[in-house]
C-alpha cells in the first residue's frame, strides 16, 4: 500500500510538472509568436534565387546548403533571411533574398564574415528589423529559452565594460524581446532608404 | 744554422707559449643568437614582417645623442635631440617624426592600433596618450573629425575643463554648456585652455569620452612628431608588416652564400693587413662598392655567389664579394653617409653596410668571428624631415639593434647588387631556383620586362596605333630590344648626368618621369644617384620606374605630340615623323643634324619612325585593347607573398570574434586593407587566374556572392589567394590567364557587401582559409 502510494505521489508529481512545462512553453510561444517574423521552414529556392558567382563555387544548388532563419513581408515583397553554408566552410554566413512573385534576386549576403552585419545597408528598415528579429527569436530558441539567453546576455555585460556598436535594427529586435542592452552599446543608424 | 737540439728546444718554447696564450686567452664566445622572427627566402633567414615589432627587436647595444643645433630646431618645428644608453629599446628612442617618411605611423589613429592589437581603448584612459595633454579645445576641434559639432556638455572632459576654468572667474556654467565646442574653441581663453590643465583627473576618463577622438589619426594631433613610438599605446606591438607605409612589403634581391669569416680574434689578423677589394657595402652616400680605404684594412665575410649566367657574368655581382664590418672601431669602417641639413651630423658619418630591406634602416655586420665562422649584423636607423622645408637625413647612426647573424656555408640575404662585378674569379652553376628568381628579378613586377613585345594598344588622338608607335620608337631606342628592362649609358656634364631608362629610353632629368620616380619609397634618393652618375641595373630601375609606368608616361607624353602636331596641320606620315624628330631631338624641323656624334640626324629618325609604324601595321595588324585581358605574366609561384596593396592598413584582421555584448560569434575570413579607391590591387604571388567578377557595381550588396568584383589566382600546391571587393571593370583578366607576383590584378573599390573602399585579401590551402598573416602579410 505504502508502495502504491509512493508510485501514486510519483506519477502525480511527474504529470503536473509536465502540464507546467507545457503550459509555460506555451505561453512563452505565444508571446514569442506575438512578433510577426517567421522562423519555420519555408519552401526551398530556385537555384536562380542561390548567391550567384560566389568564388569557389561552380554549382550552387549542390554545393551550398541552406537552412531558412527568418522572413517578413513588406510592400508586396517576400524576404527571406537564410544561414547559408559552403561545403570547405563550417561557419554559415547570412544571405537575404527578395522575392516578387515569381522573381527573385539575393539582396544581402557575406561571405566574408564582416562583423558589421548591418542588413540595413541593403534593405528598408523595417525588413532589417523583422528580419534581425527573427534571427535573434532563433538564438534564443538556441540558447535554451529566453531566460538561459537573458542569463547569458547579462554575463557578457558584466565582463565587458567597453564600448560596443550595434545595428539599429538589432537594438530593436532586442527591445522587442524585453532584453534590456547597457548604455555602453552605440546604435548605428540606418540611413533613410 | 742551429743545431738541431735548439730547433727542438725552439719548438718545444712555441708550442708551449702557443698553448700558454690559449689557455690564458679568453674564448670568444658567439653571441647566442638573437630571437629575431624570421623566415626564409630561398633558404636565407629573413625577417617575418608579419611577426617583427619594435618589442619583438632587441634593445640598443651602444649609448649615443643625437644633437641638433637651434637653427635646425627652428625649421623643423621640433626639437629631435635626444641621448639615449645601452640596454634602450628602440622605441623609447625613435619618434613619430624620425620615420612618418619610412613607416607613416603617424597615419594610425588609436582605433586603427586597437583593432590591430586588441587594445580595449574603453579601458584606457586619456593620460594613457601623452600627446593629448599637449592639446588645447581648439587644436581637438580641428583635429577631431565632427567633434567641433558636439555640444561642450556632452564630452566631459573637455565639459570639466571648461567649467573648472569658468568657475574661477564666476561665469554661467549653464550659458557655455548647450555651445557647440567649435564655437568654445574660437573663444580667446577657452579655445586655448589645455588637456593638461585636467591634471591627474585625465586618468579618470576613458579614451572613448571624447567622440571621434579613437578615429583620428595621430598626425593630427600638433605635436606628434616628437612622441616616442612607445608614448603611444600599443604601437610598439603592430607588426612592421601592418604599418601604413610598410616598407617591408616582400623581399627584393638577392641571397648570397657566406663563404668565409676575416678577423675578429686575436689568432686572425690576415684581413686587417691590407685593403679590402670587391666590397658590396657602403651607403647611399658613396655607393655600395665602397673597398676599406683604412691602411691596415677591415674585418668583413667574403661571400660567394649561387648564381651564374654565362656570358652575362654573375648578374648578382656576389661572387667573391665582401661585406665589410661597419663601425668606427678597429677593423671597422665608417662612411660618409645623411643628406641635406640633418646629413651633417654625426659628422656626417655613418657605419658601412647594406640596405636589404629598402631605407628605413641599413644593415651593419657589427661582429665577425673568424675562430667560430660566423657574423652578427646589426641595425642603424636615421631621422629625416621632408617637410615644406626638406632638412634630408642624417646619417644611420641610431643603433645598432642586433639582427641576425649568419654561419660559414650559411646564406645570407644581400639585396639588391649593383656596379661592377669582381672579375677573375670562377663561376658556379645557377640553381634553378635561383634562375628562377633572376628571371623574377630581370622582369621586375612585369613579366614583360625583358621581352621585346609592347604592353600599349587601342588608338589614340588622330588614330594612331599605340602599338605600332611604340614598336617604331623602340626599333631605334633601346638598342632596338624595346625591353622595359634597358638601361643605356649615363651621360654627363656641366649640368650634371642623365641617363636614358627604359623600352623607350626616357631621359633621366625629365620632370614628368622625375614626378613619377619621387613617389616611390626611395623614389628621391634613387633619382639623386641618377644624377650623381649612378648607373642602375635593370631590375632596380624597374622597381623605380616599372613597364606600366614606362607605358603610361609614353601614352601621355605622345598624346600631347599628337595633339600639337594636329594643331600645326601635319597628319599621316608626316605626323609620325614629326612624333619621331620630336621624340629624338625636341622639334620636327626634318634636319640633318644629329643629336650626338654617330646618331641619326633628325630628318633620318623621322623616317625611320615611319617604317618602323607601317612595318608594325603590316606584321602585326591594327592593336585592340580588351578589357579583359591583361599582359599575362608567368605564372610562376615564388612560395611567398608579398602585400596587395602598398600602403594599405589592416583594419579587420583574420579570425573569429564574438561580440562583446550579444555573444554572437562570427568568423572574418580575411583580412581588410583600408586603402584609397582606385589604389592598385597586386598579385601577392604568381599564378593561374582561377575566378573573375568584373561585373558588380556598388550598392549591390550580394554581388559576387557578397565579395563584389573579384580575382582568385591559384597558386599550385593548394594554395589560392582572393582579392575582393574591387572597382566595376579594373580587373584586366581572364579565367585561366597566367600572372606574375606583383602584377596590377585590379583596383581597390566597395562592390559587394562593403561600406567603404577596401580590400577584402584571402589566403586559402587546399580550399581552407589560413590567416594571411602566417606569410608576414
Amino acid at each position: 500500500m505504502t508502495l502504491l502510494k509512493q508510485l501514486f505521489r510519483q506519477w502525480y508529481w511527474i504529470a503536473g510538472g509536465s502540464i507546467t512545462v507545457l503550459l509555460l512553453s506555451t505561453v512563452s510561444g505565444i508571446l514569442i509568436g506575438s512578433y510577426t517574423p517567421t522562423i519555420a521552414s519555408a519552401p526551398s529556392l530556385p537555384s536562380t534565387c542561390l548567391p550567384q558567382n560566389l568564388p569557389g563555387i561552380r554549382n550552387p544548388a549542390s554545393e551550398l546548403k541552406l537552412k531558412q532563419v527568418s522572413s517578413t513581408r513588406y510592400q508586396g515583397k517576400e524576404y527571406r533571411l537564410y544561414d547559408v553554408t559552403r561545403p570547405a566552410t563550417p561557419m554559415p554566413f547570412p544571405y537575404v533574398v527578395q522575392i516578387q512573385g515569381a522573381s527573385c534576386k539575393g539582396i544581402y549576403s557575406n561571405p566574408m564574415g564582416d562583423p558589421d552585419d548591418y542588413f540595413h545597408l541593403a534593405m528598408p528598415l523595417p525588413v532589417a528589423r523583422q528580419l534581425t528579429l527573427g534571427r535573434l527569436q532563433a538564438a534564443i530558441q538556441q540558447a535554451g529559452g529566453l531566460p538561459a539567453f537573458r542569463d547569458r546576455l547579462q554575463r557578457s555585460q558584466q565582463q565587458y565594460g567597453g564600448v560596443t556598436q550595434m545595428a539599429e535594427e538589432e537594438v530593436w529586435a532586442y527591445q522587442q524581446m524585453g532584453l534590456a542592452l547597457p548604455d555602453n552599446v552605440r546604435v548605428v543608424k540606418a540611413t533613410t532608404r | 744554422m742551429l743545431p738541431p737540439w735548439s730547433r727542438f728546444l725552439i719548438a718545444l718554447l712555441s708550442s708551449l707559449l702557443l698553448f700558454l696564450e690559449i689557455i690564458t686567452v679568453p674564448q670568444t664566445v658567439y653571441a647566442a643568437e638573437t630571437h629575431i622572427p624570421s623566415a626564409t627566402y630561398y633558404g636565407a633567414a629573413v625577417p617575418d614582417w608579419g611577426q617583427v615589432t619594435f618589442t619583438s627587436l632587441p634593445e640598443l647595444t651602444q649609448g649615443g645623442f643625437l644633437q641638433v643645433p637651434n637653427s635646425v630646431v627652428g625649421q623643423l618645428g621640433y626639437d629631435p635631440s635626444r641621448s639615449w644608453s645601452a640596454g634602450a629599446a628602440l622605441e623609447s628612442v625613435l619618434l613619430l617624426g624620425d620615420v612618418a617618411d619610412s613607416f607613416g605611423l603617424q597615419k594610425f589613429s588609436m582605433g586603427a592600433i586597437a583593432s590591430l592589437t586588441g587594445l580595449n581603448l574603453e579601458t584606457l584612459s586619456l593620460s594613457n596618450l601623452p600627446l593629448l595633454k599637449e592639446q588645447t579645445i581648439a587644436s581637438l576641434v580641428q583635429a577631431v573629425p565632427g567633434l567641433g559639432n558636439l555640444p561642450l556638455a556632452q564630452v566631459r572632459p573637455l565639459y570639466d575643463l571648461v567649467t573648472s576654468s569658468l568657475s574661477q572667474t564666476g561665469r554661467e556654467i549653464l550659458s557655455v554648456a548647450n555651445q557647440t565646442l567649435s564655437q568654445i574653441a574660437t573663444h580667446d581663453i577657452l579655445g586655448s585652455l589645455s588637456v593638461n590643465q585636467l591634471g591627474d583627473t585625465l586618468s579618470q576618463y576613458s579614451f572613448t569620452s571624447i567622440p571621434g577622438l579613437e578615429q583620428t589619426a595621430l598626425g593630427n594631433l600638433p605635436g606628434w612628431q616628437h612622441t616616442f613610438i612607445e608614448e603611444v599605446p600599443g604601437l610598439a606591438h603592430i607588426p612592421f608588416a601592418s604599418f601604413p607605409n610598410s616598407p617591408v612589403s616582400g623581399y627584393f634581391g638577392f641571397i648570397a652564400i657566406h663563404d668565409v669569416t676575416y678577423g675578429g680574434d686575436r689568432f686572425h689578423k690576415e684581413s686587417t693587413r691590407k685593403p679590402t677589394q670587391f666590397s658590396i657595402s657602403g651607403s647611399y652616400q658613396v655607393g655600395f662598392n665602397y673597398n676599406c680605404a683604412q691602411e691596415r684594412g677591415c674585418d668583413y665575410l667574403e661571400l660567394n655567389s649561387p648564381i651564374s649566367l654565362g656570358v652575362a657574368g654573375d648578374p648578382s655581382r656576389l661572387h667573391g664579394a665582401r661585406w665589410i664590418r661597419g663601425g668606427d672601431g678597429p677593423g671597422e669602417q665608417m662612411v660618409q653617409g645623411g643628406h641635406g641639413v640633418l646629413g651633417q651630423l654625426n659628422g656626417g658619418m655613418e657605419p658601412t653596410g647594406r640596405h636589404p630591406f629598402g631605407e628605413v634602416f641599413k644593415v651593419v655586420l657589427t661582429d665577425t668571428d673568424e675562430s667560430t665562422g660566423t657574423g652578427q649584423f646589426g641595425l642603424y636607423f636615421r631621422v629625416c624631415s621632408h617637410g615644406i622645408i626638406d632638412l634630408g637625413c642624417t646619417p644611420y647612426f641610431i643603433g645598432p639593434v642586433p639582427w641576425l647573424s649568419s654561419k660559414e656555408k650559411g646564406l645570407v640575404f644581400v639585396g639588391l647588387t649593383e656596379g661592377t662585378a669582381p672579375h677573375g674569379i670562377e663561376q658556379p652553376p645557377i640553381p634553378s631556383e635561383i634562375q628562377d628568381q633572376i628571371n623574377q628579378q630581370g622582369g621586375g613586377t612585369d613579366p614583360s620586362g625583358t621581352s621585346g613585345d609592347s604592353n600599349l594598344c587601342g588608338d589614340g588622338p588622330a588614330g594612331v596605333d599605340w602599338r605600332a608607335l611604340s614598336d617604331a620608337i623602340t626599333s631605334i631606342e633601346s638598342a632596338g630590344s624595346g625591353v622595359y628592362s634597358a638601361v643605356g649609358q649615363v651621360h654627363c656634364d656641366s649640368q650634371g648626368c642623365m641617363i636614358p631608362l627604359g623600352r623607350y629610353q626616357f631621359m633621366s632629368f625629365r620632370n614628368d618621369l622625375r614626378a613619377i620616380v619621387a613617389k616611390k619609397p626611395g623614389g628621391r634618393e634613387f633619382l639623386s644617384r641618377l644624377d650623381a652618375g649612378y648607373r642602375p641595373p635593370a631590375s632596380e630601375m624597374l622597381r623605380y620606374f616599372p613597364a606600366s609606368d614606362q607605358d603610361a608616361l609614353f601614352k601621355q607624353a605622345m598624346t600631347q605630340d599628337i595633339q600639337y602636331y594636329q594643331r600645326r596641320g601635319k597628319q599621316g606620315d608626316e605626323l609620325l615623323a614629326c612624333l619621331g624628330e620630336n621624340w629624338y631631338s625636341g622639334n620636327c624641323t626634318h634636319s640633318s643634324r644629329r643629336d650626338y656624334i654617330g646618331g641619326p640626324t633628325v630628318a633620318e629618325y623621322g623616317q625611320r619612325t615611319v617604317t618602323g609604324y607601317r612595318r608594325s601595321l603590316q606584321q602585326r595588324g591594327k592593336s585592340t585593347c580588351n578589357i579583359s585581358s591583361g599582359q599575362q605574366g608567368n605564372g610562376k609561384a615564388t612560395g611567398t607573398y608579398t602585400k596587395p596593396v602598398t600602403g594599405g592598413v589592416i583594419t579587420s584582421p583574420y579570425g573569429w570574434r564574438t561580440h562583446p555584448i550579444t555573444g554572437n560569434g562570427s568568423f572574418h575570413s580575411g583580412v581588410d586593407y583600408g586603402a584609397d579607391r582606385g589604389t592598385q590591387v597586386k598579385a601577392a604571388d604568381g599564378g593561374v587566374v582561377v575566378d573573375v567578377l568584373n561585373t558588380c557595381t556598388e550598392g549591390n550588396y550580394a554581388c559576387g556572392g557578397g565579395y563584389g568584383n573579384v580575382v582568385v589566382i591559384d597558386h599550385g600546391n593548394g594554395r589560392t589567394t582572393l582579392y575582393g571587393h574591387l572597382q566595376t571593370n579594373s580587373i584586366p583578366w581572364k579565367k585561366g590567364q597566367k600572372v606574375s607576383k606583383g602584377q596590377l590584378i585590379g583596383r581597390v573599390g566597395s562592390t559587394g557587401r562593403s561600406t567603404g573602399p577596401h580590400l577584402h585579401f584571402e589566403t586559402s590551402v587546399n580550399g581552407k582559409t589560413v590567416d594571411p598573416r602566417q606569410y608576414g602579410l
